[in-house]
C-alpha cells in the first residue's frame, strides 16, 4: 500500500477534524467498495462506499495509526500525523495469499476483455506440480476429464477437447486434442495465469471456441527491469514424488532494452495409491524448459519465445484390455485385478511418450498514440507415441521398441493484427493463417492430413449509455488434404468448409457490482479422426468408425455473469446455456464381430445437443481473520433429437472452504489454515448400461439401448481436504492433505473408473522462494 | 538510433534465428505424410480336423482379413462326423496382405508359457462333443497350450450348437482349472474369440 497524497486544508483545534478519502486497486485504479477504515488510537471507524469513498468525523487532532482492510487485500496501516481536515487516497495491492482461491473477474483495457476468469500466480502457487488442467480447476465451471490419475484434461462447462481450446503463451496449442486420452501438452510452471475466455473475446483467437479457450499466460518478459526469479517445490506423499521448478528474469543492462526470462521444471511421481493398493504403472516423469527474449524500442516491441514440453506418462496396468468379456470380468468383479501392495517408480507398457516444442516471435508497433500493429508467428511440433501391452506375439527387439500409435503434427501459424483505441471506442481487425500436417504411424487407425485455414475477423468495443457494448465478427476458410488411406499421395481427397463467428457481449456496471452479458455463435469444421477414424480403440474396448459425410458443427450460446458486493460478501454467478447444431458424437450403434470377439461399434454422427447450467461463488468474511468460499457448479446436457443423455458429462459439485488468517508473528507473516468439504452427486443423467449378459448369449443379435455405457454411474463422493500455509520473509510454505479420510471412490470423470478406484490421502508440501 | 544500436539489433535477431532451429527440424520436411506401416495383426484362425477314423483332414476357418471394422468376418460352420475323434491343429495368420502372409502359430509356440487356447462348448454342444488338450504338447512347465486338441464326438448336437475358441495371453496358468480348459480363473488378455457355430452329424 501506498499513501499517494495527503493534503493539509486548514488547522483546527478540537475533536472536529474531517478525514475523507478514496481506496482504490493499486493496479486498475478502481475505487475498492466497503473498505474498512479505522483510527487504532481512538477506535473510530467507517466502511467505505460502493466506489471507495469514506470520511471519519470528529477527529483530534493527533498522530495515529489508519488501518485499512479489504477483502481480498492485506491489511494495511499508515501512521497519519493528523492536524486539519484531510483528503487521502490510498491505493491497496490485492494479496491473493490471505484471500481464497477466489478468481478475478477482469476487465483489461490491454486486451480489451469482457469475460475474462481466470487464476493468478499467488492462487497457483496452491497447485504447483500438479497437472494444467487440475490447475485450472479454480476457474468456475472448469472441471476435468480423467483417463487414470496421469492425464487430465481440462472441462468447461461441459465441453471439451476439439471444442475447447488452449491458447499457450498467445498461440493455439496444437496437439491431437480429439483423444480423451490426450492432454494439453504445456508446463503448468509456465504459468503465471490461468484463464478462461469465451464469446467475443474468442473471436480473435479462433472460429471454434464453442466451449471457451483456456489461457495459459507465462509471465511478461519485459515484466522486471532488474533481475528477479523463483525457485518452487513441490513433494508428496502419494505417488512419492514432487516436482521443481525455477525461474529467472530481467533486463540484461541499463544501457539497452533488452530482457529475457529462462524457466525450467521437472516432475517425478511412482506408482498411486487408493486407500487399498498401489495402482500398478501408474507414475509419470517431466522435463520442461522454456526461454524468451524481448527487446523493447521507442515504439516497439520484439519478442521470441521457445518452449519444449517432455512427458512420459505410465497408463494404469490393468486398463488394457482383450475385448468385452475381460472388460465384463472385471467390472462385475468376476476378476480382480492383480494390484499389489508394492510400490514403483517404473513406467512400463503401457505408456505414453509427449514431446511438445513451440516457437514464437512477436512484434508490436505503434504507430501513433491511437494505433498499433502485431505481427506473430508460430511453430509447433507435436509428437505423441503410445505404447501398448499388446506389441504382437512373440515381438522382435524392434517391434518392443517400436509405439504401436505414433502421431506427429506440425504446426505453423501466423497473425497480423491491426488495433486503433480512441477514448472509449477500441477497434481490431486482423487475419491469420494456418498450415498443419499431421503423420501417423502404426496400427490402423487415422489417415495422414494436411489443413491450411484462413481467417479475417474485425472486432469493435464502444459505450453506450451504461453499457459497455464489444462485438466482433469472423470468417474462417478451412481445407483438408486427405491422404494415405482414404486418398493416394498423388490424389489427396480434399475438403472444404467456410463460415462466420460473430458474438456481442455487454457489460453494465451496478451498484457495488457487473452485469455481462454474452451472445455467441461459433462453428467448427469435423476434425480428420470424426471423418475417418476407423480401428479398435484399445483400453475400452471399443471399434470406432468416422463418418465422411458429417458437416460441420455450430453453436449458438448464450451466458449472463453478475457480480455483487453485499457488505462482507462477495457473489460471482454464471448462467449459461450452449445449443449446438449438428454436434458430432461416437454413438454406440452395432455389435461387431472381429477375430478377438464382439466389440461395440462407436459411429460418429451429428444431432443437435443441448448444453445448460450455471456456476456460482460465494466468498466473505465472517470476522476478523475468519474468511469462506463456496462453489456450486451445475451442468446438464442432452441429446435433442433422441432425448438420450451424452456420456462423460461432469456431475453436480460443491465445495466450501473456510480458512482463518493470523496476523504476523513476528517473522512468520500471514499464517493461515483452511479446511474443505467437496461433494461430488453421481451422475443420474448417465446412458444405459451395456447389455453384456444378453449379448454374450445371444451374440450380435441383441437389441442394444440407442446409447450406453460399460457401467453404471459411480455414487456420488464427499472428500475432506486441509491446508496451512505463511511467508517467512521471501519464501513461502504450504502444507495440504488431500483426501484426508482416506475415502474410497471412483469418479464418473475418469475414463478408468471401470477398472479403478480414485488415490487415497495424500499430504503435499510446496515451497517457493522468490529472489 | 546510432550504428552501436543497430549492431545490438541485429545481435538480438540473430540470437532469435538460433530458436528457430528446434530440434524436431527432420520430421517437418515437405514431404507427403508418409504411408502408413501396418503393425501384425491376426486375421485368421484355422482348425484342421483329421478323423482318427480314416484321417481324412477337413479345416473351418475364420478370416477376417481387413481387421476390426470393414467387412464382416467370414466364418465356416464345423461340421463333424458321430463318434469320432478328431485331432485338431491350430493355424494362427495375419493375412492382411494377401501376397505376403504371415504364419503366428510358430511364435505362439516359442511363447507357450505366455499363451493358451480355451475350448468351450455350448448351446447343446457340452454334451455331445468332449475337447481335451493333446496330452504331448506341454510348455516349459507342463502346462498346456491348445494349439493342438483332440475333440470327440458323442452323439448328433442340437441346432445352433455351438464352440467358442479363445486365445489368451499373460494368463495365470497355475490358477485353478485352467490347466484342464476352465477359463474362468484365466485372466490375461484375449487375443483370439471366436464361435463356430458346430453340427455333428
Amino acid at each position: 500500500m501506498s499513501l499517494l497524497g495527503i493534503d493539509h486544508v486548514n488547522a483546527q483545534d478540537n475533536c472536529t477534524i474531517q478525514i475523507d478519502g478514496q481506496v482504490v486497486d493499486a493496479e486498475t485504479g478502481e475505487g475498492l467498495s466497503f473498505a474498512s477504515v479505522i483510527l487504532q488510537e481512538s477506535s473510530q471507524g467507517a466502511y467505505a462506499d460502493s466506489v471507495g469513498f469514506f470520511s471519519l468525523k470528529g477527529i483530534c487532532a493527533g498522530d495515529y495509526t489508519l488501518k485499512v482492510t479489504h477483502i481480498g487485500c492485506a491489511p494495511e496501516k499508515k501512521v497519519l500525523q493528523v492536524s486539519g481536515d484531510t483528503t487521502i487516497v490510498f491505493s491497496l495491492n490485492h494479496d491473493e495469499s490471505i484471500l481464497h482461491e477466489f478468481v478475478v473477474v477482469g476487465q483489461e483495457e490491454k486486451e480489451l476483455t469482457l469475460t475474462k476468469i481466470g487464476v493468478r500466480e499467488a492462487q497457483l502457487e496452491s497447485t504447483t506440480g500438479l497437472q494444467l488442467a487440475e490447475q485450472a480447476l479454480a476457474i468456475p465451471g472448469m472441471r476435468m476429464q480423467e483417463t487414470g490419475n496421469t492425464i487430465a484434461k481440462p472441462v468447461f462447462r461441459g465441453l471439451q477437447g476439439n471444442r475447447l481450446l488452449v491458447l499457450n503463451a498467445g498461440v493455439r496449442q496444437e496437439g491431437q486434442y480429439w483423444g480423451s486420452e490426450h492432454a494439453p501438452e504445456i508446463d503448468p510452471f509456465l504459468a503465471q495465469q490461468v484463464s478462461v475466455i469465451e464469446g467475443v473475446d474468442a473471436l480473435r483467437y479462433a472460429p471454434d471456441a464453442i466451449g471457451g479457450l483456456l489461457l495459459v499466460e507465462p509471465a511478461d518478459v519485459f515484466g522486471s527491469d532488474s533481475l528477479s526469479g523463483s525457485l518452487t517445490g513441490m513433494g508428496a506423499t502419494n505417488g512419492r514424488g514432487g516436482a521443481l521448478g525455477g525461474e529467472l528474469m530481467g533486463r540484461v543492462s541499463e544501457r539497452f532494452p533488452l530482457y529475457f526470462r529462462g524457466q525450467i521444471s521437472a516432475r517425478k511421481f511412482g506408482d498411486m495409491k487408493t486407500p487399498d493398493v498401489f495402482l500398478v504403472n501408474t507414475g509419470a516423469e517431466e522435463l520442461n524448459y522454456s526461454y524468451a527474449l524481448g527487446w523493447k524500442g521507442d515504439a516497439w516491441k520484439a519478442e521470441v519465445f521457445y518452449s519444449n514440453f517432455n512427458q512420459r506418462i505410465g497408463i494404469y496396468r490393468f486398463s488394457h484390455l482383450g475385448n468385452l468379456t475381460d472388460l465384463y470380468e472385471v467390472i462385475t468383479g468376476i476378476r480382480s485385478n492383480p494390484d499389489t501392495t508394492d510400490f514403483s517408480y517404473d513406467i512400463n507398457r503401457p505408456y505414453q511418450e509427449i514431446g511438445h516444442e513451440l516457437f514464437k516471435g512477436r512484434v508490436e508497433y505503434e504507430l501513433d498514440a491511437e494505433n498499433k500493429i502485431e505481427a506473430i508467428y508460430s511453430r509447433q511440433f507435436n509428437s505423441r507415441k503410445e505404447f501398448d501391452v499388446h506389441v504382437g506375439i512373440n515381438p522382435s527387439a524392434e517391434e518392443l521398441m517400436n509405439p504401436q500409435l505414433d502421431y506427429a503434427l506440425t504446426t505453423h501459424l501466423g497473425e497480423l493484427v491491426w488495433r486503433n483505441k480512441v477514448g472509449a471506442l477500441s477497434r481490431s481487425v486482423g487475419v491469420t493463417g494456418l498450415f498443419r500436417e499431421n503423420t501417423f504411424r502404426g496400427r490402423n487407425f487415422m489417415p495422414n492430413y494436411r489443413n491450411s485455414s484462413f481467417g479475417l475477423f474485425a472486432m469493435e468495443q464502444r459505450a453506450l449509455g451504461i453499457w459497455k457494448l464489444k462485438y466482433g465478427i469472423r470468417y474462417e476458410r478451412y481445407n483438408a488434404d486427405i491422404f494415405n488411406p482414404v486418398g493416394s499421395e498423388d490424389d489427396p481427397l480434399n475438403l472444404s468448409f467456410d463460415g462466420v463467428s460473430a458474438a456481442l457481449a455487454a457489460k453494465k456496471d451496478l451498484e457495488s457490482g457487473d452485469l455481462t452479458l454474452s451472445a455467441a455463435t461459433f462453428w467448427r469444421a469435423p476434425a480428420v479422426n470424426e471423418l475417418f477414424a476407423s480401428g479398435l480403440h484399445h483400453g475400452v474396448g471399443a471399434i470406432e468408425q468416422g463418418n465422411s459425410e458429417l458437416l460441420q458443427e455450430r453453436s449458438y450460446s448464450l451466458s449472463a455473469t453478475w457480480r455483487r458486493v453485499f457488505g462482507r460478501t462477495r457473489i460471482l454467478a454464471t448462467a449459461y446455456t450452449n445449443y449446438i447444431e449438428n454436434y458430432i458424437f461416437l454413438n454406440p450403434n452395432d455389435i461387431e464381430l472381429t477375430i478377438r470377439g464382439a466389440f461395440p461399434r462407436f459411429d460418429y454422427e451429428q444431432t443437435d445437443a443441448l448444453y445448460w447450467g450455471s456456476d456460482v461463488q460465494v466468498d466473505g468474511q465472517l470476522n476478523k481473520g475468519f474468511s469462506y468460499l463456496a462453489t456450486a457448479s451445475l451442468v446438464w446436457a442432452q441429446n435433442v433429437g433422441t432425448g438420450d443423455f451424452f456420456i462423460n458429462i461432469p456431475a453436480h459439485q460443491f465445495s466450501v472452504e473456510f480458512k482463518k488468517t493470523w496476523d504476523d508473528l513476528s517473522r512468520i507473516k500471514q499464517p493461515w489454515v483452511s479446511l474443505s468439504g467437496n461433494y461430488t452427486t453421481e451422475q443420474y443423467r448417465a446412458p444405459a448400461v451395456f447389455p453384456f449378459e444378453s449379448v454374450f448369449e445371444t451374440g450380435t443379435t441383441t437389441p442394444l439401448p440407442s446409447s450406453f455405457d460399460f457401467a453404471a454411474a459411480p455414487d456420488g463422493y464427499f472428500l475432506v481436504g486441509a491446508r496451512a500455509g505463511m511467508r517467512l520473509g521471501r519464501t513461502s510454505l504450504q502444507l495440504g492433505v488431500e483426501n484426508l479420510l482416506s475415502t474410497t471412490y471412483r469418479n464418473y470423470m475418469n475414463r478408468f473408473r471401470y477398472y479403478m478406484d480414485e488415490p487415497g490421502i495424500n499430504f503435499t508440501l510446496r515451497i517457493k522462494h522468490n529472489f | 538510433m546510432n550504428i552501436s544500436k543497430y549492431l545490438r539489433f541485429s545481435v538480438f535477431v540473430l540470437a532469435a534465428l538460433t530458436f528457430v532451429a528446434c530440434e524436431n527440424d527432420d520430421d517437418d520436411d515437405d514431404d507427403t505424410p508418409s504411408a502408413v506401416n501396418e503393425e501384425e495383426l491376426i486375421t485368421d484362425l484355422r482348425l484342421t480336423f483329421t478323423s482318427t477314423f480314416d484321417q481324412s483332414e477337413t479345416t473351418f476357418i475364420f478370416s477376417d482379413t481387413d481387421g476390426p471394422g470393414g467387412s464382416d468376418p467370414l466364418i465356416d460352420d464345423i461340421v463333424l462326423s458321430d463318434s469320432t475323434a478328431y485331432s485338431v491343429s491350430i493355424e494362427v495368420l495375419d493375412a492382411s496382405n494377401p501376397n505376403d502372409v504371415e504364419d503366428i502359430t510358430e511364435e505362439i509356440a516359442e511363447e507357450d508359457e505366455e499363451h493358451q487356447f480355451f475350448f468351450i462348448p455350448g448351446s447343446g454342444a457340452e454334451s455331445t462333443l468332449t475337447i481335451a488338450y493333446d496330452p504331448t504338447e506341454l510348455d516349459d512347465d507342463g502346462n498346456p497350450i491348445g494349439l493342438s486338441s483332440v475333440w470327440t464326438t458323442l452323439d448328433a448336437t442340437p441346432s445352433g450348437a455351438t464352440v467358442r475358441v479363445v486365445l489368451r495371453h499373460e494368463l495365470d496358468k497355475a490358477a485353478t482349472g485352467v490347466s484342464d480348459g476352465d477359463i474362468t480363473n484365466a485372466g490375461g488378455e484375449t487375443d483370439i474369440d471366436v464361435t463356430f457355430n458346430v453340427s455333428v452329424n
